[in-house]
């Protein structure tokens, strides 16, 4: 396996990458642009941008801002809502499994910024089903959750007549350079459709005859607005990221300062702040990504790290091997819910396994002390029942 | 008159698609078959795939995955790099292509294009030319990526015209990826030399750089690269941009932004902001 010369992407980031004459991999060119650009410049371009989408009749929201909770979702709420004066609707789409502290985070979201907040939820049986389905057909448990908050935004947009969806970082442009940023690229159900859902779009799948026929109606929720329905609002999304200078930690310290973000102790990254509202996610999720590509979050989480010169290669190598062998816990509670027996589940990954579950190409040198760089400052308990989907109760 | 063609030209790099900056930075964008499916969904009236490193590498574009790209697909497909052979375009043809491009080889072997135009007619067959100008004087073709200098632009395109092509491809290298506008002095030249259909490559970046080339050239299609990805409905919303400016294309027929204004750059500009429910 090939990696790069200056970040630890592998040649086969399921986005596509391309290494230069150098090894260094079109992520990383990409992510110098940051330190070239005029950032003021590009500031003042996006608020010329919002200034045209504000609308003065006061009759409506003036853009759609989707939020899990984590991640962004603070930042780009501070940005639009403080920072630009904007009018925006927070837009949800609940992936169960979540944690307390995400579930807490979401509602100080909306009531530390003053929003209105339109969340989805989808029956709890009905998610079962389409986890089994989508674990046996492209070997991923959150399916669901990238084809529901991809498309309940869009979804509301066109039924309420708003031209505007504000989303933070572009993980394309982030991760492998995709674009550069000058290109502004925009949201399109293209890239939806590839990258967010391995290729299978809703739409797809129903016509599939492997398809459990009782939930085919169900699935209309996560189907495309026509593009007659997008073209007469004339809907755009835009990425932050493409205008203000990302530095995701930076930014996540200055929301736990002023507005009470909580973060959570993770078990296969050192990065407390991004993903801690899906219990699942630093879990049977992350342990998946690992055995279809060779790698998991922690290695997103130390090329952040390494292309914002915070931390050594080495350093970022030694914290891969670290985390990436850690154990999962949480697979016995995930298999109950599911009501699938651990061969079943096993026999399933096994058809999407490409790796084992540790890496073998980088030599192990154990903890870094990079972890003490990040906050933790959350005490949830790492008990099953304390858990939102523990017994019945699906929040 | 006849409509003025908005061509996409999709660069491949082994089986990933690319953007193509100067020839020498390259970004990746994804899957050809995705790539396809959305092009000709938002309207796009002909595509063209390059593959960038097949000459160099001396082999041709994947078959096989332009087989399995183009199975769903209808609209007109040009394939080009590494086509160096008949069979290579018999070849090309039976998996999905309906003419080929053909760059690099035609200057030193080009015996098999003759029998191709015959074969296949003329209108299968597109030849190109990575074209520069020198002391501000006269065009020539390059080879290689821009590096050999091979001959003058006006002796090529008389080659070109024994040869019995169909269209030509013109890219120009120094606008290649520069997103600064076409070299218009280009297009007006080789349209005064010869009455074959001429497809303008390199340099798009917006809406006027389109309207710039089509109201002061005469060459018959625009092809467009890495700006088709920026945008949701990108051509779609470029046709509209271009019926606006009294440009003679053919509209998009199920996605239509003709109420809206656009900024230069193609953006929409939001207006009369409708209220909720309304």
């Amino acid at each position: 396996m090939k990696y790069c010369k200056k970040c630890a992407y592998p040649e086969n980031h399921p986005f596509g990458i391309i290494f230069d004459s150098n090894g260094v991999c079109s992520g990383c060119n990409v992510h110098d642009e940051k330190d070239t650009l005029d950032w003021n410049e590009r500031i003042n371009k996006l608020h010329k941008l919002l200034d045209r989408y504000k609308n003065t009749s006061k009759n409506n929201y003036d853009c759609i801002i989707p939020v899990s909770g984590d991640k962004d979702s603070y930042y780009v709420v501070d940005i639009i809502k403080n920072h630009f004066n904007m009018n925006p609707l927070l837009v949800s789409y609940n992936t169960h499994f979540n944690t307390l502290t995400g579930i807490r985070n979401l509602q100080n979201l909306k009531t530390k910024f003053g929003c209105d907040l339109y969340q989805q939820n989808v029956n709890p049986e009905f998610a079962k089903k389409i986890v089994r389905y989508s674990l046996k057909k492209m070997g991923s448990i959150f399916w669901h959750n990238h084809a529901g908050s991809t498309v309940f935004p869009i979804h509301i947009a066109t039924r309420l007549n708003i031209p505007l969806i504000i989303w933070g970082l572009h993980q394309g442009v982030d991760q492998v350079g995709m674009f550069s940023h000058e290109d502004e690229v925009e949201m399109t159900r293209k890239y939806r459709k590839e990258h967010d859902l391995m290729g299978f779009e809703a739409e797809d799948l129903v016509d599939l005859e492997d398809f459990p026929s009782e939930i085919k109606n169900d699935m209309k929720k996560y189907f495309y607005p026509t593009d007659d329905a997008i073209s007469k609002v004339a809907l755009r999304g835009i990425y932050l990221s493409n205008y203000i200078r990302w530095d995701s930690k930076t930014q996540h310290e200055k929301m736990i300062k002023k507005y009470d973000y909580n973060t959570l102790g993770q078990i296969r990254t050192f990065n407390t702040y991004e993903n801690v509202s899906n219990l699942l996610y630093d879990d049977i999720h992350d342990y998946i990504k690992m055995i279809k590509h060779g790698y998991s979050k922690v290695t997103d989480h130390v090329c952040q790290e390494i292309r914002l010169n915070r931390m050594s290669r080495e350093e970022g190598v030694s914290s891969i091997n670290y985390y990436q062998k850690n154990k999962i816990r949480h697979k016995k509670l995930f298999l109950e819910w599911l009501g699938m027996d651990g061969s079943e589940f096993d026999n399933n990954l096994d058809k999407f396994r490409n790796f084992s579950e540790i890496n073998g190409d980088f030599e192990i040198n154990g903890r870094t002390k990079y972890q003490n760089e990040f906050i933790v400052n959350s005490n949830e308990k790492d008990n099953p029942e304390l858990h939102s989907f523990y017994k019945g109760l699906y929040l | 008159m006849l409509k003025k063609r908005l061509i996409a030209t999709i660069l491949l790099k082994n089986k990933c698609v690319v953007q193509s900056i100067s020839f020498n930075k390259f970004l990746p964008i994804g899957s050809l078959e995705i790539v396809l499916q959305f092009l000709e969904k938002w309207d796009i009236d002909e595509v063209i795939i390059l593959d960038l490193d097949a000459s160099k590498n001396k082999r041709t574009i994947n078959f096989n995955l332009l087989k399995n790209s183009s199975r769903k697909i209808f609209v007109p497909l040009t394939v080009g790099g590494g086509i160096s052979s008949f069979d290579d375009a018999k070849n090309a043809f039976h998996n999905g292509a309906d003419k080929v491009s053909i760059n690099s080889s035609f200057l030193s072997n080009n015996n098999f294009i003759q029998q191709v135009v015959n074969d296949f007619g003329s209108q299968s067959v597109i030849l190109s030319a990575d074209v520069r100008i020198e002391n501000n004087a006269e065009y020539y073709v390059y080879a290689n990526s821009g590096k050999n200098k091979i001959i003058s632009l006006k002796k090529w395109i008389k080659q070109a015209e024994n040869l019995g092509a169909g269209e030509l491809l013109i890219n120009s290298i120094v606008n290649d990826g520069m997103k600064n506008g076409y070299d218009t002095c280009l297009y007006q030249k080789i349209t005064e030399l010869t009455k074959l259909p001429i497809i303008a490559l390199g340099g798009a970046g917006s809406v006027i750089h389109l309207v710039d080339l089509f109201q002061n050239t005469n060459v018959s299609a625009a092809a467009i690269g890495n700006m088709l990805y920026f945008t949701e409905h990108s051509t779609s919303k470029l046709k509209s941009a271009l019926v606006k400016e009294n440009i003679n294309v053919r509209p998009s027929c199920f996605i239509s932004y003709d109420e809206w204004n656009f900024e230069l750059d193609g953006r929409i500009i939001p207006m009369n902001l409708k209220s909720l429910y309304e």
